[in-house]
């Protein structure tokens, strides 16, 4: 079970049905939900400066959203993570099938999976089981 | 001969004698007187004997003198420059010809001599000579024209003059042709032409100048002084030249007292001078005898007779040659008038080289006196003439006794002399024709040919001189420098430029000349392609000054033979260019270095609505631009312009009544040969209808961009929310809670169905139609 995740999503509907799909797994004991890439970036602002505080160990990250995309968000993360935040990894998803976000997505070393939505409970044991493993890593 | 006197001698001797004899014979035996007989007989035998030797003495002195001017006689026929020949009257058979005949003729003497008159005169004439001889008359007459053939079958018109003569005894009749064919033909090509009336009248001159010589033939009489002894002999015969009667006590003093007194200085100069030097003189004097003036040539030189120094001459009565003359002269075409005003200046050099004669024209050619030079030697009279180029035809001519003719250049005098020289029996004879006046002419006209000649070789032209008479066509080196054609065609007929022109220009061509030449003006010029001698056609331009004679007829062309082929080719290019660029669909303006109209094509005024007028001079911009034009594409296009470089924008443009459209502009500035900046051409495409299909296609990408947004994600959010939602009901076992569930998937399959009306609305706003509400 995973300590802390980090949900950035804008869509109020989208982010209800996934709480939902969470808990019913127990797929992690704190949720915390962020409305789009702006915020995200402020959060982990305030995570480097904040030495008692805990990096979520995964990140559910949406494309689409106002203010910050995910994308630019990612590009903002890359450099920080591996300093600040080892132990944080992202898992995108998004409504698009389009075959170039694949693509694009394998070049950030920060990610471990692009979803299309909608999550299923299989997807939620898939990144129970990396996280377990990722973790045997380190 | 020297026989007649003495037969004369003896028959009056034996008549003498037999007289002496008979008659004192009959006085002693028939009357009985018997008075000393013998010394009777004695001494008429003695009388007898020595009056016959008296005679003998005298006849034969008489005829030496005879046989002395038969010498001369001879001479005269032998040496006379025309032709001359003696026929017997009773059969016209030839006795005797000179070589001018033999040459003329091409008859040998011997053939002449085997030949009778008949044999001379085309069948046409025979009638008219048989007839002629009939009426011969025994005194110098001429004759007038004759056509006479040659041995070669060729037709020469000759004068005539004869004589009668005695040959041998027999009655003939001395016959001197002068050739005058070329006259003749010339006077019946162009009697009216004066300058070659007066070239005939030269001609005929000369001959008459001639023909003088052969005159002396006529009334001579010859005479001989005897210095030593002061004794005249022979006046006598000059008398006897013109008085019918026997006046034989008249003396020559009373002969030299009739001279004419204007004339007797002359004489008398001449006298003294043959006394003096005994060279040849010659002096024409006219006395009065018988109330009637009488003309006497006089010739007179120096020779010796039985080793004594004596003078003799001949005197000549030209007094009937005088009168024929002025008849002539009286009756006489206007031609004939005028030879007394020309004539050819004559001088007689001696084998001495001292001048013997010369003629009023020498006189009047070279401006001197007859007075002043006869007797000189020539060098002393012209110390320049040993430099004359021609002086060695003087040489010959003594020398070697040929005939020469020449022009040379006497700068003495700054003359130019046409010069015949013949041989005579003294010496030379050379006859001076001034031709100054034409050399003049044609130093002239090479002086023109040559700076012509300098001038053309630096232009595309050939130069001709067209004979319009032979129809002979003479060309300079610009055929062979502009059309190839080498020096084998300097001269060709008419009919090898005919060949030449193209065939399709050629019948064109040739009329034009015709007419050209035909209907009186001086200037014609003709264009049509010319065939180079590499079989290659070039355009030409033909051009040619008509130059006409006397009676306005033309002669003559001189013209010349331009190449204007890269002209005319370069012509027609730009016409085909031109007929392009009006014809064509595109706009085309045509700019001057500071931008403004100087050429529009047609299509231009129905794109636009503008003519030239309305829009020379001005700005394209300044009368195309308008609201809509896209300032940023103008400024490029000034810039552009400015630094003189290609370039091709689209803008927005507007017609003369305001209509707006899309015009395609590519523009390039425009060079001549010597890379000086001419202007600029632009090439306009109107592209309205496009431009506008652009923007329509813009709005149609745009919108479907958005319906493809819409479907990846507006259509998919409610989609995967439903899903999402089927997901939880499919795990959760709670009915309170799967009912909540299925009120959020209804939820979402309604936001679902918004968002798919949404984006038909959007589809159907590209083809114009409502959605389906």
């Amino acid at each position: 079970m995973i300590n802390n995740l980090l949900i950035i999503e804008d869509e109020e509907d989208t982010v209800g049905i996934l709480k939902r799909l969470l808990s019913a797994n127990h797929f992690a004991k704190n949720i915390h939900v962020l409305r789009n890439g702006k915020e995200g970036v402020d959060y982990f602002e305030a995570l480097a400066a904040d030495k008692n505080g805990t990096a979520p160990e995964l990140v559910l990250l949406d494309i689409y959203m106002p203010e910050m995309t995910g994308w630019d968000f990612l590009d903002w993360f890359t450099y920080r993570y591996k300093n600040d935040f080892p132990n944080t990894s992202v898992c995108m998803i998004t409504v698009s099938d389009d075959p170039q976000y694949q693509q694009r997505a394998s070049r950030y070393s920060c990610v471990v999976e692009l979803i299309q939505k909608p999550l299923s409970r299989q997807h939620l044991s898939y990144l129970r089981n990396f996280q377990i493993h990722r973790k045997r890593l380190y | 001969m020297l026989r007649i006197p003495l037969r004369i001698s003896l028959i009056y001797f034996i008549v003498g004698t037999t007289w002496i004899v008979t008659t004192d014979l009959l006085l002693h035996f028939v009357f009985q007187i018997d008075r000393g007989l013998t010394v009777a007989i004695a001494k008429g035998l003695l009388f007898v004997t020595v009056s016959s030797l008296l005679l003998y003495l005298l006849s034969r002195r008489n005829y030496r003198q005879l046989s002395q001017s038969e010498k001369q006689y001879r001479a005269l026929f032998e040496n006379n420059p025309s032709p001359t020949w003696i026929y017997k009257l009773s059969d016209l058979r030839f006795l005797a010809v000179n070589d001018a005949a033999v040459q003329k003729y091409g008859y040998s003497q011997e053939e002449f001599l085997s030949m009778t008159c008949l044999e001379l005169r085309p069948p046409e004439e025979m009638e008219r000579f048989l007839n002629f001889v009939g009426t011969y008359q025994q005194e110098y007459m001429s004759a007038g024209t004759w056509r006479h053939l040659l041995k070669n079958g060729q037709t020469i018109y000759t004068t005539i003059n004869t004589y009668p003569v005695d040959f041998d005894g027999e009655e003939a009749a001395l016959v001197i042709a002068q050739d005058i064919t070329k006259q003749i033909e010339k006077e019946r090509e162009a009697e009216q032409k004066n300058q070659e009336l007066e070239k005939l009248n030269e001609k005929l001159l000369e001959k008459r100048e001639r023909l003088r010589y052969v005159q002396k033939l006529a009334k001579v009489a010859g005479w001989e002084y005897y210095p030593d002894e002061d004794q005249l002999v022979g006046a006598d015969e000059i008398l006897s030249l013109f008085s019918h009667e026997d006046q034989g006590a008249l003396t020559y003093a009373e002969l030299f007292e009739a001279i004419v007194p204007e004339d007797l200085p002359r004489v008398l100069r001449a006298n003294k001078q043959l006394l003096r030097t005994g060279q040849k003189t010659e002096v024409s004097y006219r006395i009065r005898w018988e109330e009637q003036i009488r003309y006497l040539r006089q010739v007179g030189e120096a020779d010796l007779l039985d080793g004594e120094r004596i003078l003799r001459g001949m005197v000549q009565d030209v007094t009937a040659m005088k009168k024929m003359e002025d008849e002539r002269d009286q009756v006489g075409s206007t031609l004939r008038r005028t030879l007394d005003s020309i004539t050819d200046g004559v001088i007689e050099l001696d084998r001495t080289w001292r001048v013997t004669r010369i003629n009023k024209a020498f006189e009047r050619l070279l401006d001197i006196e007859a007075g002043n030079v006869v007797g000189l030697a020539v060098l002393d009279v012209f110390p320049d003439a040993v430099s004359l180029r021609s002086y060695p035809e003087y040489t010959n001519a003594m020398e070697k006794g040929s005939v020469s003719r020449f022009e040379e250049y006497y700068a003495g005098r700054d003359k130019w002399f046409f010069v015949t020289v013949i041989p005579t029996q003294e010496g030379i004879a050379a006859y001076f024709q001034d031709i100054t006046e034409r050399k003049k002419h044609e130093e002239q006209a090479r002086i023109w040919l040559h700076r012509y000649e300098s001038v053309a070789k630096a232009t595309r032209e050939a130069i001709f001189d067209f004979d319009l008479t032979t129809m002979i066509l003479v060309w300079n080196q610009g055929l062979e420098r502009i059309y190839g054609y080498g020096p084998e065609y300097h001269e060709t007929p008419l009919s090898w430029w005919e060949e030449r022109v193209h065939p399709d220009d050629r019948h064109r061509a040739s009329k034009s000349l015709n007419e050209g030449i035909s209907n009186g003006s001086t200037f014609w010029s003709e264009q049509y392609r010319f065939r180079c001698a590499n079989g290659v056609y070039k355009y030409v331009e033909d051009s040619g000054h008509i130059i006409f004679d006397s009676n306005q007829e033309a002669v003559r062309m001189i013209g010349s033979l331009r190449d204007i082929d890269d002209l005319t080719r370069a012509n027609a290019e730009n016409k085909r260019l031109a007929e392009i660029i009006t014809k064509v669909n595109n706009v085309v303006v045509i700019t001057d270095v500071e931008g403004r109209i100087n050429y529009i094509n047609p299509r231009f005024t129905e794109v636009t609505g503008y003519t030239f007028e309305e829009v020379a001079g001005r700005k394209p911009g300044e009368v195309l631009q308008g609201p809509e034009s896209d300032l940023e594409v103008v400024r490029h296009m000034g810039e552009s312009l400015r630094e003189r470089q290609y370039f091709s924008v689209e803008i927005i443009n507007y017609t003369k009544d305001g209509r707006k459209y899309w015009m395609h502009v590519d523009c390039t500035p425009i060079y001549d040969d010597f890379g000086n900046h001419q202007g600029f051409i632009a090439i306009q495409n109107e592209v309205t209808e496009r431009k506008e299909k652009e923007v329509l296609l813009q709005e149609h990408v745009r919108v479907l961009k958005e319906i493809s947004w819409l479907n990846s994600h507006e259509i998919r959010r409610p989609v995967t929310e439903i899903m999402g939602l089927m997901y939880l009901i499919k795990d959760t076992d709670c009915d309170e809670e799967k009912n909540e569930l299925y009120g959020l998937v209804n939820e979402a399959a309604h936001n679902l169905d918004r968002i798919v009306r949404e984006v038909a609305v959007k589809a159907y706003s590209l083809y114009g139609e409502k959605g389906f509400s």
